[in-house]
Order: structure tokens, then C-alpha cells, then sequence
């Protein structure tokens, strides 16, 4: 995270600014390290005066105690920051009521980055050279399928790689939105997958995990899909559509396109950022404010964006991008939705992401999935404090 | 005028002398000096958890949201029985444990005897062997990681278009059925070292008369390994046992780089779910009573290890 957002460049940015002042960068290895600060916290101690989180409704848990700062009673949104300066309903991922517990950094969605060559190589784009959006996941599917490459009965090269690793239920989230316009109950706040919609789409993916056609390499290694996207060796890849500028040195900037998967353009998709939160334990909170004000809302935003497709929340260095994805890859923003803010959303998305792998691998019939995971979501804490 | 004062001593009363006295305080307080250092890094690093965490197991705590800990009793102990993946978790473990203590035993036993014997090249043998040992476990678990991989790794390579049996290519971490197999390959890989060295050490220590001895009266070759070699390493059979049941059964890192306790569950062990428990879920009351079921499990065996040694060893003396 630190080299994709160009950290180094924020400091030196901020240092040369406030001279006299030192900004020290330590990365931490995974999100479980967060339970050792919020230990901390919890004491009244930290040892970090800002930490950034990947996806901010991880950060949301610590709104509990009072553990982390709430930007609205800070002087954050004033100035360059004021908050409509940030590029449409940014600061909305990361709020929960009047409480604004992050400050969002580099806008993602979920889509399907694509590259074009395999569709031209199998006869897929249309008479202008594009590809054309597939209407439903069987259409999918059946474009998936004319890219695969088979040795005899193995699977030499899958038509798509889903994301079924860690972020599974992120996936799920995105794809249900996209296919039926929410993920949530008629109550707007139970998150459901036992959906008429769901249980097609989940056919569909059992369907192209049988046939070979949708990889499951991301059980094992949640980098597969895009590692392979990245290196030219898969068609398509559904996660975080950020990909497709991440890909473009090695594929070509005309090969590497953000493709709609079916429902996402009316419906949106999951959106989300990473989030920079302040614990309230740290003693040089103000600094921490400044920093973030000056030194990660700057126009090293840019640079982010076009390198790493993490799209600018400040809507000065947001106009600055110019990339042929910029604009689809906005719109889907615009209309994405962020993961449900609940205390258990970590256990959810752990125990949802096993529960999908052994419906995939025929462990469990989509009943039983969808039954347990229902269960998984009923008796889970949907508050969040 | 000079007045000396002797303390009357009983015949039978040692003459103590005040230099003595000095002397063993001096002993003392120096050996307490020796000691502190280890005494305070198993005070501080292992009884202090230990006794925490035993204490934790007894209560209800998350950190994030509660004030602190409330005791419950041994309700943890009695809901980790009825949680589906804690007994997932411990099913996967024992497979785990099994294969690995077999695979491990055997297979040490046999590179030992083989390097007993006076070979050419022996010292680059043993050297070999010895390597994964020096390789961080979690290191080892990526390289087996792009290994393994489906499409483009090297063991569906060799399978496919070296070996032309491209029936056998698997996607190995992602199948169910595989992924336990790749994560025990792994384990014993990183292991078979240094139980092999263990066993060459008990080797080395039987007496070379001995086996001298067994030649003369005509044990050679394969009897002489089975009647003479082989139960002469009854204590180093404890050793070796105890070491490997523990590392069996506190596997984590393998499942943890290799698989992430998938596809599925299929290869979630107990630590790793004590680890998702404590910091993930921050449920530090329920993660300290599945570790501390899987302490107590391990402790047995350790145990019935021993005694089954000592009672064999005791039969032959």
C-alpha cells in the first residue's frame, strides 16, 4: 500500500512544507495486525498518529469506544478539504450516521478488467472493435467459454478468473448488486443472498467452475487473478477494476478495458476505498489532520490514479486524470454501493468466503450454501457499536 | 590489649566459619544472578500467557467492544464442541498430524539408516538434507505456492509436457482433495532435516561393539537393521516423537501461506482458527480455550509418547 500510494512522495511533500516536523512510515503485514493497535487504543496509548486501512468498513468495528477520531468534530473539512471539494458521494463510504469514522483515499469498484486481445482472437467484438457487454451471466459464460483453451480434457487457459479468495463475499456483494440493484433485504439493512437473482448467478459460476471455464486459482492465492490478468494470460478477471491501468504496460493500453459484468451499469456494483483513520489515542492528532490535509489529499493523487487505477476523491486532481478508462470507471463509482457497516462483518466475510468455496467445489448444494450463510449473516452483530 | 572471643562449639556441631558463610551467600546470590535472566524470559514470555490465557479461556472478552473480561465458566470449553469449524478445524488437524508423523518417522528413519551406512559424497548427502531447514517455512510455503499452481506452475509442467500425463495436472491447493496432501508434502519437506539429524545422532550413539558383535554371530544387511539398529533407538524414538507430534499438531504456517484453510475448510487447522478467533473476531476469552483444548490434546500425547518409550525400554532392560 505503501508504493501504491506513493506514501514516500507524501511525506517528502509534507516535510518540505513543515520543516522541522518528521513523518515515519511503517507498513504493517496484513489487517489482523490492526488488532494489536486497536489493543492499544483501547489502553488509551498508540503508537501511530494515522493508520490507513484497506476497504474502510474494516475501520468501522472501531467506532466502538470512541477508539478512532470522528472527522466531522475536527477542523479536517475546512479549506482544500472542505467536504465539497471531494468528487461526488466520496466521503460517504466511509460514514456511518453524522459520524465520518475514515477520510477515503483512491475510489474502487468492482468489475471486470478485460483484455481485448483474447475477445478479438475469438471473434467476440463488434463491428466498431469493442467488446460488447454481455446482458446476463449465461451470456458471460458463454464468452468465457469461447476463450478457454483446452489440452485434450485439461484446461490450459480459463475464459475468467472470479475472485474467490479473501474477498469472496466482496464478489458476491458486487455481483448481486449489479444483478438485482441491492444486497439487502426489503429492510435496506440485512444483507441477503438467497435471492432469486443470487441463486442464478451462483448456477452459473458452479456451472463454469465444472467446465474449467472460471478459474479457481484465487482459493489459494488471492493475487492469482490479477497476477495472471497483469502477465497477458487470462481474458478476463472479476475484482477490483482498478487492474485495467495496472495491466495496461504489459498488455497495452488499448488491450487493457474495464468491461461491464451484467446489471453494473444501471445497478452499480461494490465500491470501496482505502480509509485514513486517526485513533483518538494518539497525542499528535492535529498533526495527523495536517498530514492527511496536506501531505494525502494532494495532487500526489494523481499520480496513484494513473499508475494503480485508485481513482482521486479530491475532485481538482480527479479532473487531472486522463485515461480512456477514467470515465466508465467513474460512473461505476458513482452508483456502487460500500459493504454493510456491521460489527461482525470480518467473521461474514471469513466463514462466507468458505461457505461459497465449498458450494463451488460441490461440498455443499447451493441449499445448504445458501442456508448457512443466511444463518451466518442472521446471528452475526449488525450494529456497529 | 587484644580480646578474642571463641563461641563455644558442641563436639559434634561442624565448625562454621564466617568466610563459608560469605562464601555460599556469595554462591548463592550469584547463581540467582545466573538464573534471572532465564528465569524472567519463562516468567515473562511463556508462564505469565500461559497463566493469561488460562484465565482468559475461562471468560468472555473482546477486546474492541468490551470493558473486560467476564467470567463464564468453562462455557468456551463446552461451546468449542459444539462449533462446527473448531471441530472441522481439529478433524483437519489430526488428518494432518497423521499423515505428517508418519511421513515424517518413516521417511527421517530411512534417509538416517541410509546415511549411516559409508557412502561416497556422504557429508553433501547429509548437508542436503539438512537444507530446508535453514529455508523460512513461510518462504518455502510461496515457492510451493507457484509449484503447485494449476496453469502455469512447474510440477502440472513436468506432469503435462515432460511426463505427457497431462491426466495427472491438478489444480493442487485448490481441490479439496489435494490440498490437504500439498500442505503435508510441504510440512514433512521442511521437517524430514532435522528428525533425520535426531536419528543419525541416535545412530551414532550405538556402540560399535556391538555391531560388530551382530556381525560376527551372523546379523547383517536388513536382519541386522530390524534385530540390532533398530531397537537400539528406543530413547531416540521418544525424542523424535515428541517433537514431531508437537510440531503435527501446532501446524499453521503451511495452511495459513499455502491455502488460507481452503478450498473451503477442508484444510483449516486449530491455530489458524484460534488466530482468525483472536484477531480478526477479537474474541480473545473463546480463542484461549481452543488453544488451550489443543494444548491439553497435545500434552497428552506427548505424555503416552513417553510412557509408551519408557515402558518398551523398561520390557528390554
Amino acid at each position: 500500500m505503501i508504493e501504491k500510494f506513493h506514501m514516500a512522495d507524501m511525506v517528502d511533500k509534507f516535510e518540505a512544507a513543515n520543516p522541522g516536523k518528521t513523518v515515519t512510515i511503517v507498513e504493517y503485514p496484513d489487517n489482523q495486525a490492526l488488532s494489536n493497535f486497536a489493543l492499544q487504543w483501547s489502553q488509551d496509548k498508540s503508537s501511530q498518529d494515522i493508520v490507513v486501512v484497506d476497504g474502510a468498513s474494516v475501520a468501522v468495528q472501531f467506532l466502538a469506544k470512541d477508539l478512532i477520531v470522528d472527522f466531522n468534530k475536527t477542523d479536517f473539512f475546512q479549506g482544500p478539504t472542505a467536504k465539497e471539494n471531494f468528487v461526488g458521494e466520496t466521503l460517504a463510504y466511509d460514514s456511518l450516521g453524522d459520524v465520518q469514522f475514515a477520510i477515503p483515499i483512491g475510489l474502487e469498484t468492482y468489475n471486470i478488467s478485460a483484455n481485448k486481445t483474447y475477445f478479438a482472437e475469438a471473434g467476440l467484438l463488434d463491428a466498431d472493435g469493442n467488446i460488447p457487454e454481455p446482458k446476463d451471466w449465461d451470456e458471460l459464460y458463454d464468452m468465457a467459454a469461447a476463450m478457454t483453451v483446452r489440452d485434450g480434457n485439461t484446461v490450459t487457459r480459463p475464459g475468467m478468473t472470479i475472485q474467490w479468495g479473501p474477498n469472496a463475499v466482496s464478489t458476491m456483494i458486487a455481483v448481486e448488486q449489479a444483478v438485482r440493484g441491492s444486497f439487502y433485504k426489503d429492510d435496506d439493512k440485512t444483507l441477503t443472498f438467497d435471492t432469486k437473482e443470487m441463486r442464478d448467478v451462483l448456477e452459473v459460476w458452479k456451472k463454469g467452475v465444472d467446465a474449467g471455464v472460471f478459474s479457481i486459482d484465487t482459493f489459494a492465492n488471492k493475487d492469482a487473478g490479477r497476477s495472471n490478468f497483469n502477465a497477458g494470460n487470462i481474458p478476463m478477471v472479476l475484482e477490483t477494476a482498478a487492474h485495467v491501468p495496472e495491466a495496461a504496460p504489459t498488455i497495452g493500453e488499448e488491450n487493457s478495458v474495464v468491461l461491464a459484468m451484467p446489471g453494473s451499469m444501471t445497478n452499480g456494483s461494490y465500491g470501496f476505498t482505502a480509509g485514513v483513520i486517526v485513533p483518538s489515542a494518539s497525542k499528535n492528532q492535529d498533526l495527523a489532520i495536517k498530514f492527511i490535509q496536506e501531505g494525502m489529499m494532494s495532487d500526489v493523487q494523481v499520480a496513484v490514479g494513473l499508475e494503480w487505477g485508485k481513482l482521486p476523491v479530491i475532485k481538482d486532481y480527479f479532473d487531472q486524470i486522463d485515461a480512456p478508462w477514467k470515465t466508465a470507471m467513474y460512473d461505476l463509482v458513482k452508483i456502487s454501493k460500500p459493504a454493510p457497516m456491521y460489527r461482525d462483518l470480518p467473521e461474514i466475510q471469513v466463514t462466507g468466503k468458505q461457505l461459497l468455496q465449498e458450494y463451488l467445489t460441490g461440498a455443499k448444494d447451493v441449499d445448504t450454501f445458501l442456508t448457512e450463510f443466511e444463518a451466518l449473516i442472521e446471528k452475526s452483530n449488525k450494529n456497529a457499536d | 590489649m587484644v580480646i578474642t572471643a571463641v563461641r563455644p562449639t558442641l563436639p559434634d556441631e561442624p565448625v562454621r566459619t564466617r568466610p563459608d558463610k560469605v562464601g555460599k551467600r556469595r554462591k548463592f546470590s550469584s547463581g540467582v544472578l545466573f538464573i534471572l535472566p532465564a528465569f524472567l524470559f519463562i516468567f515473562v514470555f511463556m508462564l505469565y500467557p500461559l497463566v493469561s490465557s488460562g484465565y482468559m479461556s475461562f471468560t468472555e472478552y473482546n477486546f474492541v467492544y468490551d470493558d473486560a473480561p467476564k467470567f463464564i465458566g468453562l462455557d468456551n470449553y463446552f461451546a468449542a464442541f459444539q462449533d462446527p469449524l473448531f471441530t472441522t478445524a481439529l478433524r483437519n488437524t489430526f488428518v494432518y498430524g497423521v499423515f505428517f508423523f508418519v511421513t515424517v518417522m518413516a521417511s527421517s528413519l530411512v534417509i538416517a539408516l541410509l546415511l549411516f551406512q559409508k557412502l561416497r559424497f556422504n557429508a553433501f548427502y547429509r548437508s542436503a538434507v539438512f537444507v530446508p531447514i535453514v529455508v523460512p517455512l513461510s518462504l518455502a510455503g510461496l515457492v510451493f505456492l507457484w509449484i503447485l499452481q494449476p496453469n502455469y506452475g512447474l510440477l502440472n509442467h513436468i506432469l503435462g509436457d515432460v511426463l505427457n500425463m497431462p491426466f495427472l495436472a491438478q489444480p493442487w491447493l485448490s481441490n479439496a482433495d489435494t490440498a490437504m496432501a500439498s500442505i503435508i508434502v510441504l510440512g514433512a519437506w521442511a521437517s524430514i532435516g532435522f528428525v533425520t539429524i535426531l536419528f543419525l545422532a541416535g545412530l551414532q550413539g550405538i556402540s560399535q561393539d556391538t555391531l560388530e558383535a551382530a556381525e560376527m554371530d551372523g546379523a547383517a544387511g536388513i536382519k541386522k537393521v530390524f534385530h540390532i539398529i533398530l531397537p537400539s533407538l528406543r530413547e531416540t524414538y521418544v525424542l523424535t516423537g515428541t517433537w514431531t507430534i508437537i510440531h503435527a499438531l501446532k501446524v499453521f504456517v503451511e495452511p495459513m501461506v499455502m491455502t488460507d484453510g481452503g478450498p473451503g475448510t477442508s484444510t483449516l487447522v486449530v491455530y489458524q482458527q484460534v488466530y482468525l478467533t483472536a484477531f480478526t473476531y477479537f474474541d480473545m476469552g473463546y480463542a484461549s480455550a481452543m488453544g488451550y483444548i489443543l494444548g491439553l490434546i497435545i500434552l497428552v500425547l506427548v505424555v503416552l509418547n513417553f510412557f509408551i518409550g519408557k515402558i518398551r525400554a523398561d520390557k528390554d532392560a
